[in-house]
């Protein structure tokens, strides 16, 4: 199949519809309007389901009904808006639903802006809502990825009876990349016998719920999940790990930032004296590589890790966590829609090899 | 390696990203890797428009134009703005039917192109956008000139015949202009 | 002696939860004999709301959902979207559907959503203990409106099916009460009708129950009855708001 020049959102829309996807609840905002653009356009031509619910909370919701039936769905949205569907994410993790949502990050807090951002990893890695859980998250950086992941992010999502959700950014939504759509090998239809269709007695009923009045039997759910999600772990995590080969310095970065280090790293490779460094790019957040990074700050060659981030510093923490203080862990960030350059993230590799303290 | 950094910048309705997404469709035709990352939000619904086009033989890793190779500005905030994004030696061609200033710096190449009246004298005002094209063609064959022809009749040609003949003669007089006009 | 009165089939053996004389035990009923009558049991999904129906799902012997507070017609219509062969129905109090809800049962009523509501107006927040709700009336007095509803201070009761009677979409609305038996019959019918119209595909329906809340009024569960009868009907009067059919009819 030849490559097809689109919009990482379009791309998105697209890996969805083929994959299966038979529904889609979302509702307008910037900067992913062209994915529920994509799904209105197409999903009517092959009978399948495109609505504009009137919130992101009633989105989620819809979500949340059409996933309990066992069928293939996915929302989008963006920072503001992906806050909105907290409640309905959280509900939609403790009933066990699968189904996948993309959030297309620009700044916050509070109404932000509509520029790139990478201000929602906290939200996105640390559960987002209400109690103990996660979603399993997917960080593409490239248009190829977002298809990739995206097919990938339902059948993971299927296979755990858990939400997923592909974090991007305003760039990786908006921009134009050849994409390839026949890369990807579907896995197994995964047991869907749990859903909710009507039940004609054959087996018990379904009922679809996160409401535990006993607390033993709520812990003893949770337990179940974090089981799961230990299984996600050990199987599900991936991870790129770039021109690290006794590297002295290891960038840690992901989606769009990833795509700017790269740039820094091909500059320095040409350059006389420079230093050798080298990137780990998380392809999921969560579950995260924690332990390649261990890996890497068991290394003799590597002096320090410096975490880039379009945030304040928010992956930074797992980074830390997971160096757990082998070497130092230095951060560079812009913020509210800025983007890092490749001039500032070269000052900083280049500080930190003067021996500049942060 | 080559590799062309390009900024095009103007107002909405010139055509400005479409051409973006011309010298992508012909990178592509030379199986080089591109990327194509416009400007968004508010600014675009009717206001100015531009993108970053990236044609490279390497993988495009930053898909974020810095050091650009050409800046094609359609208008004059688009100049203002774009022109010290350029690299030493750049071309920056200037839409002078609606620029009047010039460009400030002696270290890039300047190319002054009458393209609204070149297109009109194409066959419709709409071609402004690949009189640039040719002009920037002349100053930099970033693309073979045969591939971008065969995009071109792609794009133009399954509409209508004379469409494809009007862009390609809007292609010609940006070309001759800027050779003539160097 | 042969048997008159049965359980119905679309309820489980759970008892109800319910305070004594509640009315939700009859309108939980009257909701599985609508069921059985139409013999949907096997197709039907239900949604359940939050407050003192929290539980509607131990009760209905079908597939059932818990949605989150005031979302159960959103809910709903992601079911009936993508499962359009299945009845798919929701069952809400006031705090549920006409206070936090408000939005999605607008926008599922507008959409003409093919799907069945089933709301229970008793004019105060049973489960969390007897606060106001937007169906209190004026004067009443819950733990949350002490010296009684003010509407210089807390606005007045909301009129939810005359307001969705209003939307282009929604095609039967009715409100009924529970408070004696003839009352129940009709309520029974309408239910019934409800169901039906959903099964004919004939868009949104909705029926607005008035019941009581003994506990939370503070009255013997007789007295709650007459208490309904006198105060809630004058201010919400029974009767069809909204019936697409009959209004093409006579048209």
């Amino acid at each position: 199949m030849a490559k097809i020049l689109m919009k990482g959102n379009e791309a998105i829309a697209e890996a969805a519809i083929q994959a299966g996807c038979q529904a889609f609840f979302g509702y307008p905002i910037t900067p992913q309007n062209e994915i529920p653009a994509y799904f209105a356009k197409k999903m009517p031509k092959i009978g399948r389901t495109f609505l504009q619910a009137e919130s992101e909370v009633a989105a989620i919701n819809m979500i949340y009904g059409a996933a309990a039936t066992g069928t293939r769905v996915m929302t989008s949205s963006s920072s503001p808006g992906v806050s909105l569907k907290q409640e309905g994410i959280s509900y939609i993790a403790g009933s066990r639903l699968p189904c996948v949502i993309v959030n297309i990050m620009r700044g916050g807090p509070g109404l932000g802006g509509i520029q790139p951002s990478q201000s929602d990893y906290f939200q996105a890695t640390k559960g987002g809502g209400h109690g103990d859980y996660h979603l399993v998250v997917f960080a593409p950086a490239t248009l190829q990825e977002m298809a990739d992941l995206t097919k990938l992010a339902f059948d993971v999502a299927e296979e755990y009876r858990v939400p997923a959700m592909i974090l991007g950014d305003g760039i990786l939504g908006q921009m134009m990349e050849p994409v390839e759509f026949s890369d990807y090998t579907p896995r197994p239809k995964a047991d869907m016998s749990w859903a909710a269709t009507g039940n004609d007695g054959s087996k018990p009923r379904s009922v679809i719920n996160s409401l535990y009045m006993e607390p033993s039997e709520l812990e003893s759910m949770t337990r179940d999940l974090f089981a799961t999600y230990g299984i996600i772990a050990e199987r599900e995590t991936l991870v790129e790990e770039y021109h690290c080969e006794g590297a002295e310095i290891i960038v840690a970065a992901y989606g769009t930032v990833a795509r700017v280090v790269k740039s820094v790293i091909a500059q320095l490779d040409k350059e006389e004296g420079a230093p050798k460094v080298g990137l780990i790019r998380p392809i999921t957040l969560w579950p995260f590589p924690a332990e390649t990074f261990a890996k890497a700050a068991a290394q003799d060659s590597v002096q320090s890790f410096l975490t880039v981030e379009m945030s304040m510093g928010q992956m930074v923490e797992d980074v830390q966590l997971a160096v757990n203080g082998a070497k130092p862990v230095r951060f560079f960030g812009r913020t509210g829609g800025m983007v890092p350059t490749a001039k500032e993230i070269k000052d900083e590799i280049l500080s930190i090899c003067k021996g500049g303290a942060r | 390696m080559r590799e062309e950094r390009i900024i095009l910048a103007g107002f909405g309705g010139q055509g400005v990203l479409s051409l973006g997404k011309i010298l992508c469709f012909a990178g592509m035709a030379e199986n080089r890797n591109v990327s194509w990352l416009p400007s968004y939000g508010p600014e675009m619904r009717g206001g100015t428009a531009n993108c970053q086009v990236i044609i490279s033989d390497e993988p495009v890793a930053a898909p974020l134009v810095s050091q650009a190779t050409a800046v094609l500005a359609f208008n004059e905030p688009s100049l203002v703005k774009f022109e010290a994004e350029a690299m030493e030696g750049a071309a920056i061609l200037v839409n002078t039917s609606l620029i009047s200033r010039k460009v400030s710096r002696s270290d890039v190449r300047a190319y002054y192109v009458p393209a609204g009246e070149l297109a009109q004298e194409a066959g419709s005002i709409k071609a402004t956008n690949i009189v640039m094209l040719g002009a920037y063609m002349a100053a930099s064959n970033p693309v073979d000139r045969d591939i971008m022809l065969g995009v071109m009749k792609d794009m133009f040609a399954s509409k209508s015949a004379k469409l494809f003949e009007v862009n390609k003669k809007a292609l010609e007089l940006g070309e001759q202009f800027a050779r003539e006009n160097a | 002696m042969a048997k008159t009165f049965d359980r119905p089939k679309a309820l489980t053996d759970k008892p109800f939860h319910y305070c004594p004389g509640c009315t939700h035990g009859i309108v939980h009923r009257l909701v599985a004999e609508a069921i059985d009558a139409l013999g949907i049991q096997e197709k039907t999904i239900g949604v359940a709301p939050v407050g003192c129906a929290v539980f509607a799902y131990d009760y209905f012997d079908v597939d059932m959902l818990e949605a989150a507070h005031g979302r159960a017609p959103a809910v709903a219509t992601g079911i009936k979207r993508v499962k359009p062969e299945n009845i798919v129905f929701t069952y809400q109090g006031d705090g549920d559907l006409a206070s936090i809800g408000t939005a999605e049962i607008v926008h599922a009523a507008n959409r003409g959503e093919n799907i069945t509501v089933i709301f229970i107006n008793n004019a105060i927040y049973g489960m969390t203990g007897g606060q106001m709700a937007p169906t209190t009336l004026i004067g009443q007095v819950t733990t949350t409106s002490p010296y009684g509803r003010d509407p210089k201070v807390a606005g007045y009761p909301l009129h939810v099916s005359e307001m969705l009677a209003t939307t282009m979409g929604a095609a039967y609305i009715e409100r009924v009460s529970v408070h004696d038996v003839p009352n129940i019959k009709k309520a029974g019918k309408a239910i019934e009708k409800a169901f039906r119209n959903q099964i004919e595909g004939k868009g949104f329906s909705m029926i607005e129950v008035l019941s009581t809340c003994p506990t939370n009024w503070g009255m013997a569960p007789v007295d709650a009855l007459g208490w309904l009868k006198d105060n809630m009907i004058p201010q919400y009067p029974l009767g069809v708001y909204r019936d697409k059919e009959e209004e093409a009819k006579a048209q």
